[in-house]
């Protein structure tokens, strides 16, 4: 009986959800509209268009009849076609218009799609031309023109000029036209998706408060229960709200690789506009890094500093919620963009002079202000977590007693915090040189560009290892404890975390081989560049030495870390080719760039992330989860991100460049990437929706496990740290601040005792006569 | 794990708009954090809104702009109205090596000052690397390679405008001073707060009973004093930037004759000076007489090849290093006199003793730290 | 492959052959551990000789010659890797100045050798297309770029280069940041608004005849972000003997 009312009540909640999908794509919030037409007849002239050229367009009645063909006259006047004294190469035009269809009626003229015409080389010696229209059966039409003037040397100069101008003409009934649903927008298709998460995510939330207490289903309830997650300063709170943020824009970030993946399917792709293509990887590479990989981290170092260590919550429990808060504030200024559509098209590293140039959407300045959120939040993190890694251990636990999720976390911290203020200042100076007109990035006025790819770098190289090393920290937990081992060489496993640290400050400049910068650092960044590869592998090759005389148990969370160490070894060789400089200077920002940090990224952090959910949910949700939902969620995953990120290594060398709206396959006329491997992409872009898809599979195993998880034990696999001692899930506060668990030692070491240099360096913080007083 | 720790087993339900019992550990819930995010937000929004590349473009985003600030401010109130009952009861100690029995709070105030340290690295990267990338344009000037008329870019200090007139440098000189002692006065409040009930009772011949309102009244004090120095500090700032001020009358003479102190801004030491002019740059100025006689404009002067006049400069990137750097020290003596403002009324109030006294220590430092980072701005951008 | 850059084809060759050899390495132990050392149930003949307890921090579990050994060999190999790809940068960051080069000096200087010797094109990036300058004295073979041709709509430049000689390109750019990358010659270096940069280009050919008499035509892609039509910023590079 119980479980027909539980069925039937998912029914109502899928249909309302269904509902709430249909009404969704009407939701069009695009009030400035898109410039995606496009240009085409236009980009080899000159940047800007020019006012002494006047395009027309002759042939239009005032009110179209319905589903009448018009002979419509393209021509202009002006500009330097009038004076030049060849008959060739004169102009050129593009005329898209939004209803009707385009047809040629000479060999001067071709048509793309139907609603988009320009000149074919015969016409570029024209300066009219002649095309029919055919005109819809309602509604009104809106016609773009872009017309060249060139001056007939046959090539692009900067004497050339054209012009744009756009018109409207009515159709028959144009007041009482019916409202039509518009095709497909890609930016609709997002805004439709962001918002149908929101909303999932808001059921899914709802739904969990009614199932977690169905009597008090009622605002009266309701309220304070939210009030308490909008206030909470408790850890554990917040790493919960961090995970809902972190996911949230996983999927977001999902579904923009998704449509940028549709994009590159097949050549010559027209889904997505150039405008929007570079809107999307923009977003995407910041939201995946900034929106979803740090809260994700975020959300474990939350949850489980405090709990490994022994301490009853972080330092400074209220500065930690202002972290956390400051993000989705900081992801709406950042997304303001999309919803005008003019979203940030700038790249996530935003290289200067374009960051502050005009040609850049308005959105810019809002990413970089809703970037400049994050930084503040980053530093506060880092601060809250150094304090209370290097104050609020439990007694017993040195440093080097301390499990190494918790030494990752203080590693990363320790990078994060020292060389985000870097490019926090530089983010101040693009927002003050977009707002008030500062000059740091105005090349015309001395501004140097380098000076931004420097602050970046200084900080964004540290950044990769800084989502990277936490990851390192979960592998090292679930492997050992999967094995039923300590980790091997604990102590080497710190060393080279601590070096990879302190390496990470001096190989930003391979980043920038191809920039122009000094070649005397480049060269030195080329060789400290090198030199990462020995912590890593050091990290690497104990974790397999940890396996060894083990006794590996299979579980789901052991599987990713066995993905993990294939996918971030694979990432790390590949890496390996970008020091080595004169192979740099082809591999640079192509694919295999994109394949190798996608590798590290995914294959590292977010396989670190999946093996940490599998690994704690148990603990923070106090239910075990489905290990046949888990299994079949690393095998789709695994073989479908293998899938994606593996071709594209191939497509790299071969001459596929990053950030590219399209490819070029070898043709008669020229060679780039041959046919049959370029057809890999198809393959890729249907891996990618694999890959996306598989993870809702651990999605609906999270919802299952809190629903209807079997109850978990305090130590479910068998680790040693603190957090398996107290309660699944833990209590409030985990452990009591006046009596907390005291750290024993199977090692014959008293290691807590502080060295010399740590006595000397207590009696420094220290003043006997400060003692005195306080002790009053 | 129940114990008298835990604020819920108590049934201690505190609102999250505080004041907050800290008797019962940790903070609790706040709306703060929450509040602040979503001002600073809109702050930010409105502020991208109402500038776009240099111009003014939706003054009515204005509204934003302060809206955003008064959020944040209802935010920052509802932060402090949760601290004002703190009477050092709560003060966490850390346990671990290297930093045992030393206040959390203090720990991560240092942790905080370190990135700061970073903040104004980066700023002082980025000058040094326009200052000596960029060519100076006294040297520019004197290299005679300018035609009236045509805008140079070229790096124009501070200092040389600040130094053409020793007037100039009075807001700094003052400024410099004025955060020096309100360093003391932050020292002097702390060891009055400090000060044990005996020792102060016996020092200042208070009754017993009296000492801790006493006492704290005169925290307060110097809290107020040290809040007065640093007003002083961002007046003086705005004067020289924006305002300008008039020579005492017999001093006239001093400065070249002008009743009047231009601030930087009449002199058009702007971000947006990409034609920018000064009698400095001015070859009939003084009769050329200031040109010295072995630069090349000098010879080519003589020699007839170059027709002098007045040399017009784009000097937008020395501005805004200057103004941004000199602006960001500025952010952070707002901040610190924010936290005053705080202080000195819980002072008032009867807040400060030797229990609590250490907050006034940790905001001593980051205090000491603003003043630390003059002596720095102070050299480079006003001096040299 | 594609790619005719010597430089880059001997490097590239010598890093698969380590990459293959530390990845095997690499994947056949753990495939050997991660089968041998499995639990075969939950209680089978499992020691704990660790000592893993909650609340204990568990026996060190360490060996540090082996900690050693996997320090100082991948050091080894890093050292090696970094020697092979020293020798190249000769190539890269050859000095125009500098007569005993790779590439001897520019041919327009009566001290160069006229065997080995360089021609300068000037290269200005806008946005977005690209603009090529050949010298003076350079005929139709040795350099030109006169003409233009249709990639998918867009009409670009054609720059016609001729195999076996050495060209230095200066870089400008008249807005923002952008790079030609001369996919098949596997160079590329950004050109920066308000600095000067270069690039040494030596074209080659994948066939031996060179693609006859029509030469073999490759692309020029851009490849620092620059906008709206990065992805179409592109010119034809025109190899021919």
């Amino acid at each position: 009986m119980m479980q027909q009312k539980s069925f039937i009540r998912t029914l109502v909640l899928l249909t309302v959800l269904g509902l709430a999908l249909s009404m969704a794509p009407k939701a069009d919030s695009l009030p400035t509209g898109i410039n995606g037409f496009s240009e085409k007849g236009c980009t080899c002239h000159g940047a800007v268009p020019d006012p002494g050229v006047t395009p027309s367009i002759e042939g239009l009645p005032a009110n179209f009849n319905a589903s009448t063909t018009y002979t419509l006259t393209i021509s202009f006047t002006g500009g330097p076609s009038g004076t030049s004294a060849a008959p060739e190469n004169l102009g050129g035009f593009n005329l898209a218009v939004d209803s009707g269809t385009l047809a040629n009626i000479g060999e001067d003229v071709q048509i793309w799609g139907s609603n988009e015409a320009g000149h074919t080389e015969l016409g570029n010696d024209q300066t009219s031309w002649n095309v029919d229209w055919t005109s819809p059966a309602s509604g009104s039409a809106t016609f773009t023109l872009a017309t060249n003037s060139v001056n007939g040397d046959g090539g692009a100069s900067p004497d050339d000029k054209w012009n744009m101008m756009s018109m409207t003409v009515q159709g028959p009934s144009a007041g009482a036209a019916a409202e039509e649903l518009q095709s497909a927008d890609p930016f609709v298709v997002l805004i439709t998706l962001i918002i149908v998460s929101g909303i999932l995510l808001a059921s899914v939330i709802l739904y969990t408060f009614y199932r977690v207490s169905p009597d008090g289903f009622n605002w009266d309830s309701f309220s304070p229960w939210i009030v308490e997650w909008l206030t909470s300063t408790d850890h554990k709170k917040v790493g919960t709200l961090y995970f809902i943020a972190g996911f949230f824009f996983l999927g977001v970030g999902g579904v923009m690789a998704l449509l940028i993946r549709i994009q590159l399917a097949v050549p010559g792709n027209d889904f997505l506009t150039q405008d929007q293509y570079n809107s999307f990887f923009t977003m995407h590479g910041t939201t995946m890094i900034f929106l979803a990989a740090m809260p994700l981290i975020n959300g474990f170092a939350n949850w489980l500093i405090p709990l490994q260590i022994g301490a009853h919550d972080l330092a400074l429990p209220r500065i930690n919620a202002m972290s956390f808060w400051l993000q989705p504030f900081a992801a709406l200024l950042i997304f303001t963009g999309v919803f005008s559509g003019q979203a940030a098209d700038v790249g996530w590293t935003g290289y200067a002079p374009y960051i502050v140039s005009e040609t850049a959407h308005t959105g810019t300045t809002l990413w970089a202000a809703g970037q400049i959120m994050l930084v503040a939040s980053s530093t506060l993190t880092g601060i809250n977590f150094l304090a209370t890694i290097c104050g609020m251990r439990a007694p017993g636990m040195g440093w080097m007693q301390m499990p190494l999720f918790t030494w990752s976390i203080f590693i990363a911290n320790l990078m994060l915090f020292l060389s985000i203020p870097a490019w926090g200042v530089g983010l101040i100076q693009v927002y003050l040189d977009r707002t008030i007109g500062t000059a740091f990035y105005h090349v015309a006025s001395g501004g140097d560009p380098l000076l931004w790819s420097h602050l970046f770098w200084y900080f964004g190289h540290p950044e990769v290892y800084v989502v990277i090393l936490p990851a390192f920290g979960v592998i090292s937990e679930v492997l050992a404890t999967s094995a039923r081992r300590s980790v091997f060489g604990y102590r080497s496993m710190v060393y080279a975390m601590a070096g990879i640290g302190i390496v990470a400050f001096i190989v930003y400049g391979h980043h920038m081989f191809t920039s122009g910068m000094s070649p005397t650092l480049r060269f030195v960044t080329m060789l400290t560049t090198m030199l990462v590869a020995v912590p890593t592998g050091i990290k690497i090759f104990n974790w397999l030495k940890t396996m060894h005389r083990g006794s590996l148990v299979y579980r789901t969370h052991t599987l990713w870390a066995l993905g993990f160490l294939v996918t971030f070894t694979l990432g790390g060789i590949s890496g390996m080719f970008f020091p080595s400089l004169a192979m740099d200077t082809h591999l640079h920002e192509t694919y295999f760039v994109v394949a190798h940090f996608h590798y590290v990224f995914v294959g590292g952090t977010v396989f670190g992330v999946f093996c940490g959910i599998y690994y704690w949910f148990p603990k923070m949700s106090g239910r075990m989860m489905d290990e046949k939902l888990g299994l079949l969620h690393f095998l789709t995953g695994f073989i479908s991100f293998n899938g994606i990120f593996w071709p594209m290594h191939k497509l790299g060398v071969l001459g596929m460049a990053r950030r590219h709206h399209t490819w070029f396959i070898t043709t008669d006329d020229f060679a780039n990437i041959p046919a049959e491997m370029a057809s890999w992409n198809l393959f890729i872009t249907v891996s990618a929706f694999l890959f996306f898809f598989s993870n809702f599979i651990m999605v609906a195993n999270m919802i299952k496990t809190v629903v209807a998880g079997e109850k978990a034990p305090a130590d479910p696999w068998g680790g040693w740290s603190f957090e398996w001692m107290c309660s699944s899930p833990p209590p409030t506060p985990s452990f009591d601040p006046h009596n907390p668990p005291v750290l024993r030692d199977a090692n014959e070491h008293i290691a807590s005792e502080p060295t010399r240099f740590g006595q000397w360096f207590e009696s420094l913080m220290m003043p006997e006569d400060d003692e005195k007083e306080v002790s009053h | 794990m129940s114990g008298d720790y835990g604020h819920d087993d108590h049934g201690h339900h505190a609102s999250p708009w505080g004041p907050h019992d800290w008797s019962h550990g940790a903070p609790h819930n706040s709306f703060a954090p929450l509040i602040m995010s979503a001002g600073f937000a809109l702050f930010l929004y409105g502020f991208a809104n109402v500038f776009v590349g240099g111009e003014v473009a939706d003054l009515g985003a204005l509204s934003g702009v302060m809206l955003g600030l008064i959020i944040v401010t209802i935010g920052l109130l509802v932060w402090w109205r949760q601290d004002m009952t703190f009477d050092g009861v709560y003060e966490p100690k850390a346990t671990g090596a290297p930093f045992r029995n030393i206040d959390i709070r203090k720990v991560s105030m240092w942790i905080f000052l370190m990135s700061e340290m970073m903040v104004f690295t980066s700023l002082f990267s980025t000058y040094i690397r326009y200052r000596l990338g960029i060519p100076n344009c006294n040297d520019v000037f004197l290299s005679g390679e300018w035609i009236e008329g045509t805008s140079v870019v070229c790096f124009e200090p501070a200092a040389h405008l600040i130094a053409s007139s020793w007037f100039h440098l009075a807001p700094g000189a003052v400024n410099t001073f004025a955060l020096i002692i309100s360093s003391f006065t932050v020292v002097l409040a702390l060891k009055t707060a400090k000060m044990s009930d005996k020792k102060y009772s016996d020092k200042y011949e208070v009754e017993m009973e009296n000492v801790q309102a006493h006492r704290s009244r005169k925290v307060a004090v110097f809290l107020g004093a040290t809040l007065f120095l640093a007003t002083l500090f961002l007046t003086l700032k705005m004067i020289e930037w924006f305002v300008g001020f008039p020579t005492p009358g017999p001093l006239t003479n001093l400065n070249h004759g002008h009743s009047e102190i231009a601030s930087l801004y009449t002199e058009g030491y702007r971000i947006n000076a990409d034609t920018y002019q000064h009698y400095a740059y001015d070859t009939s100025y003084h009769d050329g007489k200031d040109i010295p006689p072995d630069s090349a404009l000098y010879s080519m002067m003589q020699a007839g090849t170059h027709p002098g006049g007045v040399m017009m400069a784009d000097i937008r990137v020395g501005a805004s290093t200057f103004f941004v750097t000199t602006g960001t020290h500025g952010v952070h003596v707002l901040a610190g006199m924010i936290g005053l403002a705080y202080m000195t009324l819980k002072g008032l109030r009867g807040g400060w003793g030797p229990s609590n006294a250490v907050t006034i220590e940790y905001f001593g430092l980051y205090w000491h730290f603003v003043d630390l980072v003059w002596v720095l701005v102070f050299p480079f951008f006003y001096l040299f | 492959m594609g790619i005719a850059s010597a430089a880059f084809d001997s490097l590239w060759n010598e890093y698969l052959v380590w990459s293959a050899i530390v990845g095997g390495f690499t994947f056949i132990w753990l495939a050997h551990h991660s089968l041998t050392y499995r639990s075969k149930d939950d209680d089978d003949d499992w020691v704990d000789v660790d000592g893993i307890e909650v609340g204990v921090f568990p026996k060190h579990n360490d060996n540090i010659s082996l900690e050693l050994a996997w320090t100082i060999i991948p050091f080894i190999l890093i050292v090696y890797l970094t020697y092979i790809s020293w020798g190249p940068l000769s190539d890269v960051w050859a000095d125009p100045n500098d007569p005993d080069s790779a590439y001897g000096l520019d041919c327009t200087d009566a001290a160069a050798d006229p065997n080995k010797c360089y021609h300068i094109i000037d290269i200005t990036a806008q946005q977005w297309f690209w603009s090529f300058e050949c010298p003076e004295y350079a005929g139709p073979t040795l350099c030109d770029a006169s003409e233009y041709q249709d990639l998918n709509g867009t009409m670009v430049p054609v720059l016609s280069l001729k195999e076996g000689e050495f060209y230095l390109a200066n870089l400008t750019s008249l807005d923002v940041t952008h790079a030609p990358w001369f996919v098949s010659f596997g160079v590329k270096e950004d050109a920066v608004p308000g600095l000067d940069t270069q690039v040494w280009i030596i074209p080659t050919c994948e066939e031996a005849d060179c693609g006859g008499e029509d030469g073999e035509s490759t692309l020029l892609l851009c490849t620092e972000y620059c906008g709206d039509d990065h992805a179409y910023m592109a010119a034809v590079i025109n190899v021919h003997k």
